[in-house]
């Protein structure tokens, strides 16, 4: 008896564990990864991996990361990032994000269809916050101090903005797919720093990616005198000997890649004296991502304010007064003589003020009306074998507050800096996976930095004395340069979708690209000249420079974008 | 003499050339004088203001509006036909301005720019508004012989200024502001709900009509007694 009821409670329990256990099978889970090992630095990109499991099939609903800048008891400002909406499903989600205010948590939130919360996961990154850009180390047992971050070579992003709050990245023989070597390539290209260990790992690079950093002619694996393994071959010719041992053994050597730096390690970490360690960090140049942020203030600057003539205003006014002065004058005249002088007085008066209306109303046309949002986008193309695209949008709402709207296509979600002013500014915003939403106060102005990747749109090929020039843009190229072997040639149109063939001949030896005619681009090209030099290869440097009215939904905008193009070529 | 809107000798010309200037000068200086966002950015002085113009507006022609409503009070007590020529000439006034008001949409934003009409009808009922009261203040000075150019203006800083009390902090109730046409005319051009923009209609219209049937019985009234 006992027995059986013994039996019958373990099946009441086991049955109900069952129960537990498939619910529990149901419920959606979201595991969050922000930052290179949580470490994150205020007001940059860092890394994001989100992990959703736990659906038993695709829901529709959305992922987002909701962010609290300010102190949390008192009405914080809420930037709300959402990374997916529609169909959700068991997957991992990667993207980069600006982080604002790392002190306060930040939330990952999985919405259903109808806006509510599945699964909410809260991270916290006070014990991980960095107040600067920190080393970053990969497969490689370097000692840095303590000031470096490790991570796998499965945590690298495909991004190449996640790297924002990276100081310089060092490689160990990492093995990984392309879309992360591509993302380095990338990084450095926009000002990153890259320091690669070598020696018995050289192998384990991708050989493209090497190609595309740091390619070393016969390479060949040789021994030093104390035994150490290190890589010799012929570097590329822009390469310098930074370091080598006593015995000849070349150490390190150094190039500039674009706006970043590469430095070449021609042995493994690990058979590297703490020395000679401390030796090749004094010589890695932080990492400076190019910022049209300059630019832009002064492209905004110089946008035109649809405004009336100074005159007209006065003209209407003289107008009716001397309409009013003349009909008085008829009309003490009427007053004295006959009737058809009052009447022709208050006609004068009638007449002009209808006339004086409806010339106002042809006047005031659409072109000269007010414009309530002076929007600059200033966005430079960096291309080599691959590209990269930094963006800089200055936003100003000169007189009422507005909710800006941008779009965005296939560019990181735009970050903004948190300055405090006079202006009640709001610093809440919303950003989709197509756009972004902020608020501006009247007389706000706010400039917001974004990158891209850039797909080959310009080509220049370099064959014997000539250039071959494709444009496959929608608009032609009226300011356009190449650079060859240190002299400037003149392009002087390259039509839209098309391959024009020039000749380089008459080229200015001496030259500086602030003294040629894209003058009025002069803090664009200082960026652009002191980055990347130009002292050797060829290069096409061109600008397409535009201005339109755009009616958004509430808002009549002015916008320039104003697209800088810097492409390597090649030589055929 | 046979009266109409538009007479009514010097003081009437000159009326309406002190509205002409008046308001045309806050025309041209509420116009924008920036070239490039980087003057607008540098000084909000050089940023369009419609808010100079519609201010100054509706300050000049309620004045202008108080004073035409006494200045069509006879000499005689003759009931309310004076009242016709001050409400001529108030509707004078509003057509001379009318190319000023085509003008200005310039520095309105193009979803305000509709509500011009709107401004143009409340302007023309504080107007009306105004002459009567004018009137009505007039009519009362003439039965007891006395000046009333003190009253007049007092009224007139009165309306457009003492509801604006109501937009301070800890106010008991903002919409009470409307009362003002400085408070009304923002909330017209910023399109406010249909209560709102009601309200700021049927104030001024009820008033005046309270007015008219009050002006008319005290004016009867003074004739019996006179007679």
């Amino acid at each position: 008896m006992v027995r059986g009821h013994r039996t019958a409670c373990l099946s009441i329990l086991l049955s109900l564990l069952f129960c537990v256990s498939f619910l529990a099978a149901g419920a959606p889970t979201v595991e969050a990864r922000i930052g290179f090992a949580s470490a994150v630095v205020p007001r940059l990109y860092a890394p994001v991996r989100i992990t959703v499991s736990g659906l038993e099939e695709t829901i529709a609903g959305s992922l987002r990361i909701v962010q609290y800048v300010g102190v949390l008891s008192e009405d914080p400002a809420e930037v709300t990032i959402e990374l997916t909406s529609g169909t959700i499903e068991n997957q991992t989600y990667e993207t980069s994000i600006p982080i604002y205010d790392p002190l306060n948590p930040i939330e990952i939130v999985l919405r259903d269809g109808a806006g509510a919360t599945l699964v909410a996961q809260e991270l916290n990154f006070r014990l991980f916050m960095r107040s600067a850009p920190f080393p970053l180390v990969c497969e490689s047992a370097v000692d840095l101090g303590g000031s470096e971050i490790r991570v796998g070579v499965n945590e690298l992003p495909w991004e190449w903005w996640a790297y924002e709050a990276v100081d310089s990245l060092w490689l160990g023989g990492i093995q990984t797919q392309r879309p992360a070597t591509d993302a380095i390539t990338r990084w450095i290209l926009s000002g990153g720093s890259l320091v690669l260990f070598s020696g018995s790992d050289f192998y384990k690079y991708d050989p493209i990616f090497l190609k595309d950093v740091f390619p070393v002619a016969e390479p060949t694996l040789e021994v030093a005198a104390d035994g150490a393994t290190f890589i010799a071959g012929r570097p590329p010719d822009d390469a310098e000997m930074a370091l080598q041992r006593d015995d000849g053994t070349p150490l390190l050597y150094t190039r500039s890649l674009g706006a970043g730096s590469v430095a070449f390690v021609s042995m493994r970490a690990e058979e590297l004296s703490e020395d000679e360690l401390r030796m090749i960090a004094s010589r890695v140049r932080p990492a400076q991502l190019l910022s049209m942020a300059s630019a832009s203030t002064t492209l905004h600057g110089e946008i035109r304010v649809p405004r009336p003539n100074f005159l007209i205003a006065p003209l209407i006014v003289i107008a009716m007064i001397v309409a009013l002065a003349v009909s008085w004058r008829l009309r003490t005249r009427g007053l004295r003589t006959d009737e058809p002088a009052r009447r022709s007085a208050v006609a004068v008066v009638v007449g002009v003020a209808m006339i004086a209306s409806v010339f106002s109303g042809f006047y005031t046309n659409r072109t000269k009306q007010l414009v309530e949002l002076y929007q600059c986008n200033t966005i430079l193309d960096v291309q080599a074998s691959v590209g990269c695209r930094i963006l800089s949008h200055t936003l100003f709402a000169p007189g009422y507050p507005l909710d800006a709207e941008m779009s965005r296509v296939r560019e990181s979600v735009p970050a903004y800096p948190l300055i405090r002013t006079a202006r009640r500014a709001v610093f809440d915003s919303s950003a989709t996976p197509d756009g972004l939403v902020l608020s501006l106060a009247a007389g706000e102005s706010r400039q917001l930095r974004a990158y891209a990747d850039s797909r080959g749109i310009l080509d220049l090929r370099i064959e014997g004395d000539g250039a071959l020039i494709e444009n496959r843009l929608e608009t032609p190229l009226t300011a356009a340069y190449v650079i060859h072997e240190g002299a400037l040639y003149r392009i002087d149109k390259v039509p839209a979708g098309s391959t024009t063939s020039v000749r380089l001949e008459g080229g200015l030896r001496v030259w500086s690209l602030r003294g040629i005619d894209m003058f009025r681009y002069s803090d664009a090209l200082k960026v652009v000249e002191s980055a990347f030099r130009f002292r050797s290869g060829s290069w096409l440097i061109a600008v397409v420079d535009e201005t339109s009215i755009r009616s958004g939904v509430q808002t009549e905008e002015k916008v320039r974008d104003a697209h800088f193009y810097v492409v390597q070529g090649d030589l055929g | 003499m046979k009266e109409s809107g538009y007479s009514a000798g010097r003081g009437s010309f000159q009326a309406y050339m002190w509205v002409l200037v008046l308001a045309g000068v806050a025309l041209v200086f509420s116009m924008p004088s920036a070239t490039f966002v980087r003057e607008l950015l540098a000084s909000p002085f050089r940023r369009p203001s419609p808010t100079v113009f519609f201010a100054t507006y509706l300050f000049v022609f309620t004045m202008f509006a108080l004073n035409r409503g006494a200045a069509a009070v006879p000499n005689r007590i003759a009931g309310l036909s004076g009242l016709r020529t001050a409400i001529g000439q108030v509707l004078l006034g509003q057509l001379l301005l009318s190319p000023y008001l085509v003008y200005v949409r310039i520095i309105l934003l193009p979803r305000s720019q509709p509500a011009i009409a709107l401004v143009a009808l409340y302007a023309v009922t504080v107007g009306l508004f105004c002459a009567i009261v004018g009137y009505a203040i007039e009519l009362w000075g003439t039965t007891r012989g006395s000046h009333t150019t003190v009253h007049r203006y007092a009224f007139g800083v009165l309306y457009l200024g003492a509801p604006l009390l109501f937009l301070l902090p800890g106010s008991p109730s903002e919409f009470a502001s409307i009362l003002s046409p400085h408070a009304a005319f923002p909330r017209l051009l910023a399109g406010g709900s249909w209560i709102e923009i009601l309200s700021i209609y049927l104030i001024p219209a009820c008033a005046s009509v309270l007015l008219l049937i009050l002006t008319r019985i005290a004016s009867a009234r003074y004739r019996h007694a006179a007679s």
